[in-house]
């Protein structure tokens, strides 16, 4: 347990719900970074196109974080860097570092791999590097390999795309026009695989649909197959880009079905998608009687232990504390430096029905000195969803789910209602468990 | 190609040496920096973050910020979290970006010390140079801006500071307790210890004591401004094996009364190859076989602890060829003309397929080797370099212990 050393006074890294009335709900400042590794980067992200080669053109201490990520999960063959110096700053031959980096690398490896993808970073774009040459040169100069333009550009984080955003775009940038498999559908934008067992997947599948993933792509050959779907589902906000992208350039449908815990939200992105696959509907009123057999189940199990949720288990946090809240838990904290847009009906219902719920930051500079008490506080007894929850709480009682892990709709609901009965029954390492970065990639 | 890695990783960057030194000192550190800085750090080169309380933050620095050159945010920011905080010192140093648009650090820092009254370093960092330039200039502020008073020796025999200790070069696998025993179970007072288990208080009186003790090259610079402010003498060397330890300990004894530093005269004396036949007594047993003993070796590495491994393998193990390679800028005079300061991966590549029979460093450089059955390779992980993943492979190479590790890795499955 951290001792606070400061006397920081840590209440303004938290707000109650009743008091939020922005997106941005803590001031911005100095910003900290805890201990809980799991999700992804675009380092890990990018190891989804098989057998892919990544490499980065950048400074020492921003290439420090990507290579020890790639050696970690496995992944240094399929890695390599081009080091940026000083000189290089003033020498006006970036153009050149890049173009004969890369063909140097490239050139070396056997067999050469169907896909680079080929990062520059914020001080490329502040100098006005052409990065346009250098990837018309490279695409040139290695028409076999689908060259992949990426960016590692935090500096830009705040502006139009996010590099994470970026990343869920370029990702699939490869994809090439083709003719259209009217019976093939995609789900862009994940890092774990989608469920399949869900409502959605199985809808599609009834009605005769091939539902493609990159995260179950074995060969380049079949993510290259993508490109023949006629849609883009895609559940995770940070995906919008990417579907927007492939709107235009191959034409294929950009359907927005976010996660959701709201039943009427569920049922009208169902009926959406029922519409525009022309798939018979399932039967929603049992779908819901099943979600809340499982949540009632749960709540038999784990009866009035805390839970706190954090947005890095599920980009909707405050929706699914509106659910939990209405099955009878009792949901004590949400972590989340933002509120999501689409939170916003979950935001209204917790401020009339729980306005003292707390919201904590996670990167406040307060954070740092937090106290990591509160499963203590209950004798340990406090149930977590999502890696943060479980550091901040200090609980050893936790739902690993990461950017929902590939769960959606009712069946999503069910199956991390199952999660939480689990683990609100078995002990976790989990230090050990949130130490792991990008929980998951394997190179 | 100059700059490529093809195969390899690099090493934790300036700003992360920064951060691992002042790490225990009370301070408030920042890195000028979008994101990913304070994770990078503290997810690979910081094995502390989790259990021990540190002030450490990136300053969240946005296009907009950069483009307008509005540093006030950043002076803002700082002087909110001291006001709450209340740290001994504050840092701010650089990432890449800060550096292309060219942030005065040093004129920032003033500003924010104006204003709150905490004394205040600004770092010209930029996350293009290894952690042992970052790490030198941390500790050499701290000699400068804290160590300001000549401190009364008020004890009997030699006190020692050992300048140069952080995990990014010791880990935290036992090293650290091994060498402030080391001192002290050779009847030496450990004054303080740059800086893991010290407090900035203690190690503001290092004054106090009557030599300094170089382990790292990270804290070269610090003896220097030690020397100069307080006529502090220094030795450079680590206590890895019996003969190292025996050499430190030699030095120490005789630095004190001469007020001299042991590698000012003759850096090659201590280590070199031809000390090394001096020392060589041709009485004791070989205890390595003639075939392990007459293949060359490369160490890769930081130059001290590769410079202290070396005089293990050719005074404790009778190996004569031994050649370093050090990729982290500072050789602390301690290299010979045989060996190489690089960090670009061709120019290794090359070398220790073409000149070795077995390489010693840390497992990530295995990926070099081309032919594993013509060169063995010894794992000698450091966490400056592979981060935190192979803290199980460490060896606690402070004491005699490491000889005969040493010899197991070399003798283990050996064919030649």
């Amino acid at each position: 347990m951290l001792q606070n050393l400061h006397k920081t006074d840590t209440d303004t890294a938290e707000v109650k719900i009743t008091s939020v009335d922005t997106y941005t709900p803590f001031k911005s400042g100095l910003e900290y970074s805890c201990s809980a590794r799991g999700t992804w980067t675009i380092a890990h992200t990018s190891m989804l196109i098989p057998h892919c080669h990544q490499i980065f053109v950048c400074p020492e201490g921003c290439l420090r974080g990507v290579v020890l990520s790639a050696a970690e999960y496995g992944g240094l063959d399929r890695f390599s860097m081009v080091t940026v110096k000083e000189e290089d700053f003033v020498s006006g031959k970036m153009e050149h570092l890049f173009i004969d980096g890369i063909t140097d690398i490239l050139t070396h490896l056997s067999p050469a791999p169907p896909a680079a993808l080929i990062y520059s970073c914020c001080i490329h774009q502040f100098m006005g590097v052409d990065l346009a040459f250098i990837f018309r040169t490279l695409r040139e100069r290695f028409p076999k390999i689908d060259i992949i333009d990426c960016y590692m550009n935090p500096t830009m984080r705040k502006s139009k795309y996010s590099p994470d955003e970026l990343m869920r775009r370029q990702l699939y940038s490869a994809l090439e026009m083709m003719p259209k498999n009217q019976k093939s559908v995609n789900v862009i934008g994940n890092d774990f695989a989608f469920d399949t067992d869900n409502e959605l997947a199985v809808m599609l599948k009834d009605a005769g649909y091939t539902l493609r993933d990159i995260v179950r792509c074995r060969e380049y050959s079949e993510y290259k197959k993508m490109a023949e779907s006629i849609a883009n589902i895609y559940i995770w906000p940070a995906a919008y880009a990417g579907a927007v992208m492939l709107e235009e350039k191959l034409q294929q449908k950009a359907l927005s079905l976010p996660v959701s815990y709201d039943y009427e939200e569920i049922d009208r992105e169902l009926e959406k998608a029922a519409g525009y696959f022309n798939a018979p509907l399932p039967d929603l009123f049992a779908l819901r009687e099943a979600a809340d057999r499982a949540l009632e189940r749960a709540h038999l199990v784990i009866g009035d232990m805390p839970v706190e949720i954090d947005y890095t288990a599920t980009a909707r946090p405050l929706g699914l504390a509106v659910l939990l809240f209405q099955h009878g838990f009792h949901v004590t904290a949400v972590y989340t430096d933002s509120v999501m847009p689409g939170e916003e009906k979950a935001v209204d219902w917790l401020k009339v029905h729980y306005p003292d719920l707390p919201v904590r930051a996670t990167i406040n500079f307060r954070n740092r000195i937090m106290q990591r008490d509160s499963a203590d506080k209950n004798g340990g007894r406090l149930l977590a969803i999502g890696q943060k929850a479980a550091y901040y709480s200090g609980t050893e009682y936790f739902v690993n789910m990461i950017q929902m892990s590939g769960l959606h709709g009712y069946h999503g609901i069910i199956t991390l209602a199952g999660w939480m009965e689990e683990a609100s029954r078995v002990k976790k390492d989990t230090r050990k468990i949130i130490s792991v970065k990008g929980s998951g990639c394997s190179g | 190609m100059r700059q490529v890695q093809r195969v390899l990783a690099n090493y934790s960057a300036d700003l992360f040496g920064i951060c691992s030194a002042l790490y225990e000192l009370g301070g408030l550190i920042v890195m000028h920096d979008a994101s990913g800085c304070n994770s990078t750090y503290n997810t690979h080169d910081e094995p502390r973050w989790y259990d021990m309380d540190s002030m450490i933050y990136v300053s969240g620095l946005t296009e907009q910020d950069a483009i307008l050159g509005n540093d006030n945010r950043l002076i803002n920011d700082v002087l909110e979290a001291a006001e709450e905080t209340h740290p001994k010192f504050i840092v701010i140093c650089g990432s890449p970006m800060p550096y292309l648009i060219g942030t005065d650090f040093p004129g920032i820092a003033r500003v924010i010390e104006k204003k709150c009254g905490i004394p205040t370093f600004g770092f010209k960092t930029n996350g293009m140079h290894t952690y042992v330039r970052g790490a030198q200039d941390a500790f050499a502020g701290i000699a400068e801006r804290f160590c300001q008073k000549r401190c009364d020796r008020i004890h009997d025999g030699i006190s020692c500071n050992l300048l140069g200790v952080t995990p990014l070069d010791f880990s935290v696998v036992g090293n650290v307790e091994a060498l402030k025993s080391f001192i002290r179970q050779n009847g030496f007072i450990l004054n303080s210890t740059w800086a893991m288990g010290d407090s900035l208080e203690k190690i503001s009186v290092a004054s106090a004591a009557d030599v300094n003790v170089v382990v790292s090259s990270t804290g070269l610079p610090a003896a220097k401004v030690l020397r100069e402010k307080f006529g502090t003498p220094y030795v450079i060397g680590l206590p890895a094996g019996p003969s190292a330890s025996e050499e430190l300990l030699r030095d120490i004894h005789k630095a004190v009364p001469e007020k001299t530093h042991s590698v000012s005269g003759d850096p090659n004396a201590l280590y070199s190859p031809e000390s090394a036949d001096q020392h060589n007594d041709v009485s004791k047993p070989r205890m390595l076989p003639v075939r392990v003993r007459e293949r060359p070796v490369i160490i890769i590495g930081e130059a001290v602890l590769a410079s202290a491994t070396r005089t293990c393998l050719q005074r404790d193990l009778h190996i004569q060829n031994v050649r370093i390679v050090c990729p982290t800028e500072e050789d602390c005079g301690l290299l010979c003309k045989e060996d190489v300061l690089t960090d670009e991966e061709d120019e290794i590549t090359k070398l220790v397929n073409e000149k070795a029979g077995i390489v010693i460093a840390d497992p990530l450089y295995r990926r070099v080797i081309a032919d594993a059955g013509v060169v063995k390779f010894i794992d000698f992980p450091h966490e400056a370099y592979s981060g935190r993943m192979y803290h199980s492979l460490m060896p606690v190479f402070i004491g005699d212990g490491i000889r005969e590790w040493l010899m197991k890795k070399l003798t283990d499955g050996d064919t030649v």
